[in-house]
């Protein structure tokens, strides 16, 4: 199994890219300051946000029934899945009793972790991802880095190479809107040729029993409105009181992703459209065991805005694919391991706890806390790596004697002068430092001696 | 026992100690040039804003190339043809957010829910008069509670993707332009 150190140094391996997805993500979270410093209330949004998602976790089942009713009397198909299998299942169930076979999908991350394509794929159905980062990683053969910018790993020149195997154009084509060019006749081909539109839901309304879709290119929309079938699959943690809310969230979601005041369209679907079926899936897979778990529940606020991975100084250097499942970065590493403990055993280290994600957050999740959180959990369940469990045992016997820990200060002082740095650099945590100069004397000593003691 | 049955259960047993609902805000009031600051934020969002009570004249000044055009001004439903092909769809905005440039169209003045997506340009005709400051106010205004349409939207400037190394390229799937005419009371 891989762990996010040994990923992370296979992205890190080509300097170039890894400081050009630093700088690019960087930019983002820059813009995202920007704009949210023009809004004098948004502290306050964000205290909203994360109480609407308090209330509305503490009773999902009553909402849940009720977005349920609602959306039956607007006359939509409404589906239950208890796990991603059961999703799976469901999606191609639909698709099957219509006959379709060309599905246009548009990006949602709930299919992602159900891992549909491959399954539909294999059920004999066309898949075109229609967004174009989405499009980009599929032609590719690859999953999403990012969960708003999915191919924020790829420069210029490896989509052009893409597109001049898939769409003809030549292979020396990097200019990113003659590119953007080249793959819109395709995709709207795709769009208007399908049988059946999938989309994920950003936010489903209780009251209303309608589901909101956020996209900048339209392609959602594209494809649900020209489509007989829409089938709009919803996490259970995605809903909303009452409709009013969406204005608190509809201002903090785009602002947080990509510094935007708001997404090109935000589209509010309520019946099917005529003649037309509407389908909703609501998916559990783990969120309501989730949920059960006082301590890490807070992350089903989650709006998905993607701020916490821009703003992550661990995120930017180490690329998405490094967190080895499909929500990368901080959010990522305090979901996964509610998933999987011992496969996702070692995100929750790939931070420094600096907290700027936890700052970012648009819902307010304590996203260091519950980092910090899963690694004494790690810890408990016996999943630490070898060496980190000899160090952790080490230092515990340091820090818990006074003798002991004044004795090591002293040799410590006295190594750091005689070790040659490149024995420090050896180590995963020495390879990109330099050692500090080593004090004469420590604090303790300082202060005896200044007589203070 | 289903899985409807199955998730509910599992909610209701693992759901958190009730919190409150917060109240929401109502929405900030309508700055007195609100009108140009509109304006601006649409252009901001890369569309184009003009603001002129004649309304054939920007539009043909703006698109005198424009051969197949689609106008739903008269709330008449769709029925000219094919979806695809369309150069150019003009449209009435029901209400403008000041913050972010967004317009709330509604299906009844859409014609076909497609319309605003699948052609090259989209023209979205607003009343001066139709303007709230931001989301709160369009949530309260438009009271979807209570009338809410089979299907709406907020578009905010034409359709973009920057999913090629962050370069923002406008038109990607959707529109590769939207004009905003804001008519004078
Ligand atoms: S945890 Fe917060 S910052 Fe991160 S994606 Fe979710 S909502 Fe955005």
């Amino acid at each position: 199994m891989t762990t996010h150190p040994e990923a992370a140094e296979a992205f890190a391996q080509d300097a170039e890219r890894t400081a050009w997805h630093d700088q690019a993500l960087w930019f983002v979270r820059a813009k995202r300051d920007q704009v949210t410093r023009a809004i004098p209330e948004w502290e306050a949004l964000r205290t909203l946000a994360s109480g609407i998602k308090a209330h509305t976790l503490s009773r999902l089942d009553e909402y849940l029934e009720q977005f349920e009713r609602n959306a039956l009397a607007n006359g939509v198909v409404v589906h239950w899945a208890a796990d991603a299998d059961e999703h799976n299942r469901i999606v191609l169930g639909i698709l099957r009793d219509r006959g379709a076979t060309r599905l246009v999908k548009s990006k949602s991350m709930l299919t992602e972790e159900c891992h549909l394509n491959p399954y539909l794929e294999a059920h004999g159905i066309t898949v075109v991802d229609s967004d174009l980062g989405e499009r980009i990683v599929q032609l590719g053969r690859e999953a999403p880095s990012h969960i708003v910018m999915p191919a924020i790993h790829k420069r210029k020149a490896e989509v052009g190479a893409l597109f001049a195997e898939h769409f003809g154009t030549s292979p020396d084509e990097d200019d990113p809107g003659r590119l953007a060019d080249a793959a819109r006749g395709p995709l709207r081909s795709a769009l208007f040729g399908a049988d059946a539109a999938l989309t994920g839901v950003n936010f489903g309304v209780a009251e209303t029993g309608g589901i909101v879709v956020c996209t900048n290119e339209g392609n959602a929309d594209l494809g649900v409105h020209l489509a007989p079938i829409h089938i709009a699959c919803m996490g259970i943690e995605k809903l909303v009181p009452r409709v009013a809310d969406l204005g608190v969230f509809l201002r903090l979601l785009a602002r947080s992703a990509t510094g935007q005041p708001i997404t090109a369209y935000s589209s509010h679907v309520v019946t099917p459209r005529a003649p037309g079926q509407l389908h909703f899936v609501i998916v559990d897979n783990g969120r309501s065991e989730h949920l059960g778990r006082p301590e890490f529940r807070e992350a089903l606020a989650c709006i998905r805005c993607g701020a916490c991975l821009n703003t992550c100084p661990v995120y930017r250097r180490s690329g998405g694919h490094s967190y080895g499942s499909t929500i990368p970065g901080p959010i990522g590493a305090i979901l996964s391991p509610g998933v999987d403990l011992a496969k996702h055993a070692s995100l929750p280290f790939a931070s420094t706890l600096c907290g700027s994600c936890g700052d970012v957050c648009p819902v307010k999740i304590d996203i260091p806390q519950q980092l910090y959180r899963w690694r004494q959990m790690v810890g408990r369940a016996g999943l630490l790596p070898a060496k980190k469990r000899l160090t952790m045992t080490l230092l515990g016997g340091v820090f818990g004697s006074r003798a002991w820990y004044e004795w090591c200060g002293r040799m410590a002082r006295v190594a750091l002068r005689v070790v040659p740095g490149w024995l420090a650099r050896r180590t995963a945590w020495g390879r990109e430092r330099e050692l500090p100069v080593a004090p004469k004397e420590s604090f303790r000593e300082w202060y005896q001696r200044s007589g203070r003691g | 026992m289903s899985s409807r049955q199955e998730i509910l259960d599992a909610v209701r047993r693992n759901r958190p100690d009730a919190r409150p609902l917060p109240d929401l805000p109502t929405g900030a009031a309508l700055p007195h040039d609100a009108v140009e600051r509109f304006a601006a934020m649409v252009r901001e969002v890369g569309g184009e804003a003009v603001i002129t009570g004649d309304v054939s004249t920007a539009i043909h000044n703006r698109y005198p190339e424009a051969r197949r055009v689609i106008s739903m001004m008269d709330g008449a439903p769709f029925t000219a043809g094919s979806l695809d092909g369309i150069d150019l769809v003009i449209i009435r905005g029901e209400l403008g957010v000041v913050e972010n440039g967004a317009i709330w169209v509604a299906e009844s003045a859409m014609g076909h829910r497609a319309l605003p997506f699948v052609t090259m340009h989209l023209v979205l005709v607003l009343r001066a008069t139709d303007l709230v400051a931001d989301m709160h106010g369009a949530y309260a205004a438009l009271g979807l509670e209570r009338r809410t349409p089979g299907f709406g939207v907020f578009i905010s400037g034409p359709s973009k993707t920057a999913d090629i190394e962050r370069a923002l390229v406008i038109g990607a799937q959707g529109p590769r332009s939207l004009m905003v005419v804001i008519t004078p009371p």
